[in-house]
């Protein structure tokens, strides 16, 4: 009686051990899906936010290509007063504490007078975009804002680096030096770091992707 | 006889019992496992759908800056008012003044592409009509376009599929200048 007793119990162990296995295989199932879940949203953050970082180099150029030919601060808000900054491209403040605007005083006029090589352009230092909106040196920002894409951003910096004399061109009396349209002398070497950030409203995935290119300007009329 | 009694066997409450536990065990192992496959099939998804609004952006970037155009009869860049993408307007279903483009991924589903695109000023330097929008005028920059899309997965009926009470869908954005 007391070996057949102890036989009973040996199926509690097996199928005990049984649920274990399955319980486990069940677990590693649910986090290798969970891992596949983050690899396909890292791949939409990283392809989104390289999306807006490369789109956000163009009218970076065109705002360049302004100050160049205009010779004075450009206004970023020239289509519509008074709306919303969203969609906006606007000048970064140098401090911290301020707000973003879109022209007119201080900001407009540093990164006019960076654009145009009368003072030194700030290079931009790594890890800097954590902080919340200078020391981190970028110059412009634009909001894609919109419905489920509450956070798409795109910061840019530029950074003049030098102009030198186009071969067969004029450059006589510095003519040119800014790179303006009518003096087809000189050509001014840029250097842009945009960056395209990526977060929906209450969602734990974010991200950012960078950008950098290199913009030749060189005075002829047309083109970007 | 108490020896042969005993070798009878399981009694029916003895095996009752057994399956009901196993039984349990198995569904909830199971229900796992659908989550898992649920899960899964949302990763593809969510890849599958990135990809074709990746590349979407890149063919919207590569026609030429007008503001309309046509192929298959579908205006592929202009200037749209009240889009279904713009936060004034909470409705998703009404996308008339959107851009659509419906196709199927490589599995035969279907999917639908939907953008909109605000322009900056023409190349004269003339504002758009604000009252177009006055709440919400992304204009960029002169000469410049946002693109903003929303791809999103159909079935068969041609409604969004719905995940997690969420739509299936990813939004991506870009900009494109006149060059």
């Amino acid at each position: 009686m007391k070996k057949t007793n102890s036989q009973k119990g040996s199926v509690m162990v097996v199928v005990l051990l049984l649920m274990t296995i399955l319980t486990l295989i069940g677990l590693s199932a649910i986090e290798t899906t969970n891992i596949e879940l983050q690899i396909a949203k890292n791949d939409l953050v990283y392809k989104s936010s390289l999306s807006l970082a490369d789109g956000a180099l163009y009218p970076t150029i065109k705002l360049i290509k302004d100050i160049l030919y205009q010779g004075e601060i450009v206004d970023t808000d020239q289509t519509s007063d008074g709306y919303d900054k969203k969609g906006k491209l606007v000048y970064l403040p140098p401090n911290e504490e301020d707000e973003p605007s879109n022209s007119t005083i201080g900001d407009s006029e540093i990164f006019f007078r960076e654009t145009m090589g009368f003072s030194e352009s700030l290079e931009y230092t790594e890890g800097a975009e954590d902080k919340p909106h200078h020391d981190r040196a970028t110059d412009l920002s634009i909001e894609v804002g919109g419905q489920g894409m509450d956070n798409f951003r795109a910061e840019i910096d530029v950074m003049r680096r030098e102009s030198k004399a186009v071969a067969g061109g004029a450059a006589e009396f510095g003519a040119g030096y800014a790179g303006a349209e009518n003096a087809a002398g000189m050509e001014v070497l840029y250097r842009f770091t945009a960056y395209g950030f990526y977060g929906q409203q209450g969602k734990r995935v974010q991200g950012r992707t960078k950008v950098e290119a290199d913009y030749r300007r060189v005075p002829v009329p047309g083109g970007l | 006889m108490t020896n042969t009694n005993f070798k009878k066997g399981f009694t029916l409450i003895e095996v009752m019992m057994a399956m009901t536990i196993f039984t349990i065990a198995i569904l909830a192992i199971t229900s796992l496992q659908t989550g898992s496959v649920k899960g899964n099939n949302k990763a593809r998804n969510v890849t599958i759908l990135a990809g074709i609004a990746s590349n979407h952006c890149e063919m919207l970037q590569s026609l030429p800056y007008i503001k309309d155009m046509d192929i298959e009869g579908h205006p592929l860049i202009g200037y749209t008012q009240n889009s279904a993408l713009a936060p004034t307007s909470n409705d998703l279903t009404d996308t008339s003044d959107n851009h659509i483009l419906n196709m199927n991924d490589s599995y035969g589903r279907p999917i639908e592409i939907s953008w909109d695109v605000s322009s900056g000023s023409t190349s004269d330097g003339e504002p758009d009509d604000p009252d177009a929008n006055p709440t919400y005028n992304y204009d960029m920059y002169p000469d410049t376009k946002t693109v903003r899309l929303k791809v999103s997965l159909l079935d068969d009926a041609g409604n969004v599929v719905q995940q997690n009470g969420r739509d299936m869908a990813v939004y991506m954005s870009t900009i494109i200048p006149r060059i």
